[in-house]
């Protein structure tokens, strides 16, 4: 372990853009905490917190608007401009103490989680929270872990979140949804302290902390990674085990930070799939570029054993206790490998950009917005890449960071077709590690070292733009705030007649009923309902195909025979299929083909009401429970 | 020069018994609530830090993230710990294991021998010292102004959240009519108001070309109707629909055959 430079030998203001990574090797606080010197400023805090505050507010009130029937739209927007823009302007600031720094990230990223619990504060709406509700549950109900679940089958053979939700649930006496909640809002804070330390180790406070808002701009930030699920509470423990992978280069000869690194670690590689390959990936990644500067007489410290801890553990878990996860993965990334190949060679987009069931559904100033945020997420790339190639010094965790954002770059045409956009999408929440830091350290070589008020505007207009951007590109308008289930429409998630359904549903005729229905109600028949819905899984073998029961206009020999073949014992109408187009999802099944003008023929739900043997015995309006019983 | 170990390692031990002794009795939720997260999210982190990382302190960040950080890292290991005990994944059990790896953690670090406190750092026994400037500080009129806003923006965020429940509260199941078959020839004929008091509700039951009416109560959310119906012998269906004058609000028919099991 060498130490290279110190980064007090230069003022932190005076340095040229590529200054900033330096290789730290040392612990020592004076050395490592820029910004130290700056006193915090108290009452600035709180003002920012109280501007936060009233965004959430705003939030709230969109949300109510948009339950009562009328438009939250603008209200949501400003709430989140409110939320967004105080952090901008003082993260890009350069005369901010470091903890002031500290705060207002983490009040940032706070507020943001709120964001999403404020969408519904009493119940789970997301798609994987009901899935990740069920595991919980198994666990309290049946004391012990890996439990089947129908919904997701890979979920239950990655326990930590469901270990964390259940420890809290037994030691309080809180519900599920409220153990959930405040797992995943510690997850958070964790989360935004994490990356914050990262950061810091490699490019110092100011970098880090404009750093950690450029992340908070990935698309999947405000609700996908708040919800209940298992990435949202892996991936801040994945950044926990990069930082103290850091520590461990920097203070290596104490095995504290060795063993917390290890288990943490391992939490990573028990909570989620995907966080643990990319965990490990990146530690590989270090150790290449840190044996290539051995080889160039540069001597640093080589993390051989975290990364082969990481590498092992990873392929162990999926080898004994999770194998169907390849399964459950292969089928996302073939088909995002067979569109993009695609796309390469004949240019074929299959999808079109901020439209919903084919139809452009987001204005024009989000789609503006949009673009203008990937606008200049991309033009920081290589200037930011430039300054690491010219830095001799640069911290070999840089070199895997950097080819995440060229992935970023890589990735984006993805998004112009179908079976690519979920592998694009959902690949933000790593490679916007790498973007935050590349472009953090061009936005705060812009800003400078005696920063105008212009500078400073225009750094922080820019943030804000990324910000807003991602919120655009998130989740389509029309589902951002909590919907009015007393107007028509395809639902996209389950209604409350679907939850009272699904408790029906347990307490009348018991759990584990085979029950055919949409792709949206069977999370809450499987969760809350305990039943059995045939739904399709990637990666289980002889995937039934439910639209074969629903799509005909008659009950024909072939309904009958996908009913036999499916062992179905209950069928769940929802008459809101048939007031729109389906979602990305389908009506029942991703594979279902297209019908006939896009629309769920009335008849084809309502035919099971004049076949005999299909007894209708629940009806609560739009939803109807027919039971598959002896012929007459 | 301060005594080893130091005070907050005991303080910590401390509360690990207290919150356990809490969480396993009878006692409010009130009571239970916090006990509980501080055992939880808290001590199991706190003493893995004492533990890890004796006899330096870490800056406050670090500290925060390595306390929250580590607490769900041990639940989340804990938890696969536990599973290998059937049917010892309960309250006792996480208890247990959760303040016996604090009180651990903390007689660890307790023994071990405490590392030279760095130059510029302070010992974490110092910490309470510094808490209490903390508070001294606060007294100062520029931070009574700060804490008063802070107070407002917390009340602003209570208020959010307050109006974000009863907004969610307005999302309530609709009307429903349901039917369920019973043993011994017998059905079940239930209606759930919903979310409105419904008033003027009929039950016409159809069987076996038979038509009787069964006018309602009064039905409130917190009341639901049920009726049991005998089916006759043989193979034929069941009608029931809910009616609110001339409309037809609910329909439900059941084919039954009390000449073959079921």
């Amino acid at each position: 372990m060498t130490k290279v430079e110190s980064p007090r030998t230069a003022d932190p203001d005076t340095r040229s853009l590529a200054e900033p990574v330096l290789m730290k090797t040392s612990s020592l606080p004076e050395e490592r905490l820029e910004g130290a010197h700056v006193l915090a400023r108290p009452e600035i805090i709180v003002c920012c917190g109280l501007v936060m505050s009233s965004g959430l507010l705003l939030l709230a009130l969109a949300n109510n608007n948009s339950v009562h029937g009328s438009s939250g739209y603008w209200l949501f927007w400003a709430g989140i401009l409110l939320i967004m823009a105080p952090a901008a302007w003082r993260l890009t600031a350069a005369e901010v103490a470091r903890s002031e720094r500290i705060v207002l990230l983490v009040m940032e990223g706070g507020f943001l989680y709120l964001a999403k619990v404020v969408r519904e504060p009493t119940s789970f709406t997301f798609h994987d929270e009901f899935v990740h509700w069920l595991n919980a549950d198994n666990a309290l109900r049946l004391g012990h872990l890996f439990a089947f679940n129908p919904l997701i089958p890979a979920t239950a053979r990655y326990p930590g979140l469901t270990d964390v939700t259940v420890a809290v649930a037994r030691l309080t006496g809180l519900s599920v949804f409220s153990s959930g909640t405040i797992v995943i809002g510690v997850a958070r804070v964790v989360l935004c302290l994490a990356l914050f330390l990262l950061l810091d180790r490699l490019a110092g406070s100011r970098v880090a902390g404009i750093g950690a808002t450029i992340y908070f701009a990935n698309p999947n930030f405000l609700y996908w990674s708040a919800q209940f699920a298992y990435e949202s509470f892996a991936l801040p423990l994945m950044f926990f085990a990069l930082w103290l992978a850091l520590r461990v280069s920097a203070d290596g000869q104490r095995a504290g930070w060795r063993l917390a690194c290890l288990a943490t670690i391992s939490a990573v590689v028990v909570t989620h799939h995907v966080a643990s390959y990319a965990l490990a990936l990146i530690l590989c990644g270090w150790v290449v570029a840190a044996y290539l500067r051995q080889r160039r007489g540069n001597p640093c410290y080589v993390p051989v054993g975290l990364a082969a801890y990481a590498v092992g553990a990873a392929a162990a878990w999926l080898a004994f206790v999770a194998p169907g996860t390849s399964g459950y993965l292969s089928p996302v990334l073939l088909r995002a490998i067979s569109a993009g190949v695609t796309l390469a060679l004949h240019g074929n987009t299959s999808r079109q950009l901020f439209a919903g069931g084919g139809v452009v559904v987001a204005p024009k100033w989000e789609q503006g917005i949009a673009f203008a945020a990937v606008g200049l997420l991309l033009v920081g790339i290589p200037f930011g890449l430039l300054a690491l190639r010219r830095h001799v010094q640069a911290h070999p965790l840089l070199a895997p960071l950097a080819v995440g954002c060229l992935l970023y770059g890589g990735l984006l045409p993805l998004r112009l077709t179908a079976y690519g956009q979920e592998t694009a999408n959902r690949s933000s929440e790593y490679v916007f590690l790498s973007l935050g830091l590349i472009d953090a350290m061009v936005m705060a070589w812009i800003v400078g070292r005696r920063p105008t008020v212009f500078r400073q505007a225009l750094c922080a207009a820019g943030l804000v733009v990324v910000l807003l951007g991602g919120t655009a590109v998130s989740w389509a308008f029309y589902e951002r705030l909590q919907p009015d289930f007393s107007s028509a429409g395809v639902p996209t998630q389950p209604t409350p007649a679907t939850v009272a359904l699904a408790w029906w549903m347990k307490t009348e005729l018991g759990p584990g009923h085979r029950v055919g229905t949409d792709s949206v109600d069977d999370l809450a028949l499987g969760s809350y309902g305990e039943q059995d819905p045939i739904v399709q899984t990637a990666g289980v073998p002889g995937t039934p195909h439910i639209w074969r029961v629903f799509f005909p206009t008659r009950v024909n020999a072939a309904v009958s025979a996908e009913i036999r073949a499916d062992r179905l014992q209950y069928l769940v109408t929802q008459q809101r299929l048939t007031q729109g187009t389906a979602g990305s999802g389908g009506y029942f099944d991703v594979a279902e083909p297209s019908l006939p003008g896009d629309r769920l023929p009335q008849a084809s739900l309502t035919k099971f009401d004049s076949a005999p043997g299909f007894s209708r015995i629940y009806d609560s309006g739009d939803l109807a429970l027919y039971r598959i019983g002896p012929q007459p | 020069m301060s005594a080893y170990p130091p005070k907050s390692l005991r303080v910590t031990a401390a509360l690990a018994a207290i919150c356990a002794a809490i969480v396993l009795a009878p006692v409010p939720s009130a009571a239970r609530l916090p006990a509980g997260l501080l055992l939880a999210l808290v001590l199991p982190g706190y003493g893995l830090v004492c533990l890890l990382f004796p006899g330096r302190s870490l800056e406050r960040a670090e500290l925060v993230a390595c306390v929250l950080g580590l607490s769900l890292v041990a639940a989340a290991l804990g938890g696969l710990l536990l599973n290998l005990a059937p049917g010892h994944f309960g309250r006792p059990a996480w208890t247990v294991f959760l303040a016996s790896l604090t009180l651990a953690c903390c007689t660890g670090a307790g023994l071990r021998k405490p590392a030279p406190p760095r130059e510029g750092l302070t010992g974490r026994a110092d910490e309470l010292a510094g808490v209490r400037g903390t508070l001294r500080r606060l007294r100062s009129p520029r931070n009574v102004t700060a804490l008063l806003l802070s107070l407002a923006a917390v009340t602003i965020t209570s208020a959010a959240m307050a109006i974000a429940v009863q907004a969610s509260s307005a999302q309530k199941p609709p009307l429903t009519l349901w039917l369920k078959p019973l043993a011994d020839r017998h059905v079940q004929v239930g209606v759930s108001p919903g979310v409105s008091i419904q008033t003027g509700l009929v039950l016409v039951i159809y069987e076996k070309r038979a038509k009787s009416y069964v006018p309602l109560p009064v039905l409130t959310s917190a009341h639901t109707y049920t009726k049991t119906l005998t089916v006759p012998v043989g193979t034929a269906e069941i009608v029931v629909d809910l009616e609110q004058g001339p409309r037809t609000l609910r329909h439900v028919q059941y084919w039954y055959s009390t000449t073959r099991s079921r």
